[in-house]
């Protein structure tokens, strides 16, 4: 542990991933709850996965074609952007096919990553990173990008949270109510997808999903209200971030998995103890 | 049926169908102010879609519904709805006081916590349906008939003329059940109601009108309602007696 924390004060890439992770765990605690609430995680990971395709074309780009700009987190919040827009359409309009759709698009942004990444001189050795993720690798560019998605994806998730909640809780209600509900539905999306951009950034694109929920699902063993479980959530999510980066720094283990097994650890912990403190619910 | 300017809700000729099955067919209905109305028929007759149809939640393959004298969509400033029970998860994390306020979504500004004019609105909601002391209290640790009064005190939050209530007596005991007629019956005093029920039970002691919806409707002032009209809609004898009421509603087609 104190050689974490040399690190910390030494090498600025090493609190580069700390704020990485701390601002990450913002998003998805506000967002992660209204994922969870609204029941919509496989649409979290479907969108999630199709984020290799605009990574990996990104990467493509660049490298053959010599776009420099491109980075590719531009190419991952595209991909996430689109996928969450398609599957939002689809789930409004064909009700009945939603599974499917997601399903397919889930495994076309993956293939579309590998087919571009594979054809990408040099950067097939990355591939294992974008996909359970290399929080250590991001640089001073990327966490100026991350700090103004995070900015922009709790700015709108709080501003629109009566929308959010009443939409949650009962959408047919809200529609009466005069909200433009389809509306909501496809901004929550949007707000769904730049999150999972962030967290790929932190525990990478397989990872994505855990990191959204597990700290939404501990945090609902104690909040009672939907604002109280996006704090706690969020508070979480630092915990379980920065745990495993320290914990995993020394043995040199990925910082991904780690947090993830930490977050996993946490809930079941939690629904243990709930279960044993508390057996009076069946 | 031509319009009759004392009635609220107008339906003129409607028919609706869910792909190709028809749930409603050739639907004529006045529901004039200030009524009580009750409506009744089985399992999958039509009857939460004729709601629907009320809020402009569907739109009828045939015919037209009026509302206010306007289309459903307008109507719906002035209509407090509560949906059916099993649509909404007990375990949601929100209080007392969030549900409620939720009626003010569509008047309150767009942005920031509700403006005290809004939750004085909620609370005397509250005051009415006899709970304002849970306001506090989690949604999901109330007891059944609790939760169906907060989700009345939701829809009069809204301030409307007409409430629309869909399978409120659903779960509830038969206690809980006559609290709640009661306090319909004080709303009627202001209020437009139609609710929607397959609990034929009730609904002679409290009602002002029996709407029966089996694909066509037919209406009967309360005191009409006997057991012929009953046999007629079920198919069958259907017992009075309330424990019985599920196996008879499930038996039709």
């Amino acid at each position: 542990m104190t050689e974490f924390l040399d690190a910390v004060a030494n090498y600025a890439f090493v609190q580069y991933a700390l704020l990485a992770g701390v601002l990450a765990s913002i998003a998805c605690g506000i967002v992660g709850t209204y994922v969870v609430v609204r029941r919509i995680t496989y649409i979290a990971g479907g969108i999630s996965h199709c984020v290799l395709g605009g990574i990996g074309a990104a990467l493509y780009f660049q490298r053959v074609h010599g776009w420099a700009w491109l980075s590719p987190l531009y190419g991952a919040i595209a991909a996430a952007l689109a996928a969450a827009m398609i599957i939002g359409l689809v789930s409004l309009r064909a009700k009945q096919r939603e599974d499917t759709v997601i399903g397919a698009l889930w495994a076309i942004g993956m293939a579309v990553g590998v087919l571009f990444i594979a054809k990408t001189p040099g950067y097939s050795q990355d591939l294992m990173s974008y996909l359970f993720g290399n929080i250590l690798m991001v640089s001073k560019a990327d966490l100026w990008l991350i700090a103004a998605l995070d900015a922009l994806v709790v700015v709108l998730g709080l501003v629109f949270y009566n929308q959010f909640l009443a939409v949650c809780f009962d959408e047919e209600f809200a529609r009466v109510r005069g909200m433009r509900v389809e509306f909501y539905y496809l901004l929550l999306l949007g707000l769904t997808a730049l999150t999972v951009v962030l967290l790929v950034t932190v525990v990478g694109i397989v990872l994505v999903i855990a990191l959204l929920t597990l700290p939404v699902a501990v945090a609902g063993y104690f909040a009672r209200r939907l604002w109280q479980m996006m704090a706690l959530a969020a508070l979480f999510s630092m915990l379980f971030t920065t745990a495993g980066l320290a914990i995993s720094y020394q043995p040199d283990l990925p910082a991904g998995a780690t947090v993830i097994v930490l977050a996993g650890a946490v809930y079941l912990v939690v629904v243990l103890g709930a279960r044993l403190f508390r057996p009076k619910c069946a | 049926m031509t319009n009759d300017p004392s009635s609220i809700i107008n339906v003129e000729g409607v028919s609706f169908a869910y792909d190709s099955t028809p749930i409603l067919e050739d639907v004529c209905l006045d529901v004039p102010l200030r009524d009580f109305a009750c409506m009744v028929g089985p399992n999958g007759g039509g009857k939460t879609t004729l709601l629907k149809l009320f809020l402009g939640l569907l739109a009828p393959s045939r015919g037209q519904v009026r509302v206010f004298g306007g289309s459903p969509e307008a109507a719906r400033p002035r209509i407090g709805y509560m949906p059916q029970h099993a649509q909404i998860d007990n375990r949601f994390p929100v209080n007392v006081a969030d549900v409620v306020l939720m009626g003010r979504i569509g008047k309150a500004q767009a942005v920031g916590p509700y403006r005290r004019a809004h939750r004085e609105v909620a609370w005397q909601a509250l005051r009415e349906v006899g709970l304002a002391d849970l306001r506090h209290r989690a949604f999901g640790d109330l007891s059944g008939g609790q939760r169906q009064r907060v989700l009345i005190a939701r829809a009069l939050a809204v301030e409307p003329e007409l409430l629309l209530l869909d399978e409120p007596t659903a779960n509830l005991d038969a206690p809980a059940e006559s609290e709640l007629y009661e306090l319909l019956q004080r709303l009627n005093a202001r209020l437009t109601i139609i609710l929607v029920t397959h609990d034929l039970g009730f609904v002679s002691k409290f009602v002002k009108t029996v709407i029966c919806v089996k694909r066509c409707v037919v209406v009967h002032p309360t005191s009409e309602v006997t057991g012929e009209v009953i046999r007629e809609m079920y198919g069958g004898d259907v017992c009075m007696i309330r424990h019985d009421q599920h196996k008879h509603a499930g038996e039709h087609p």
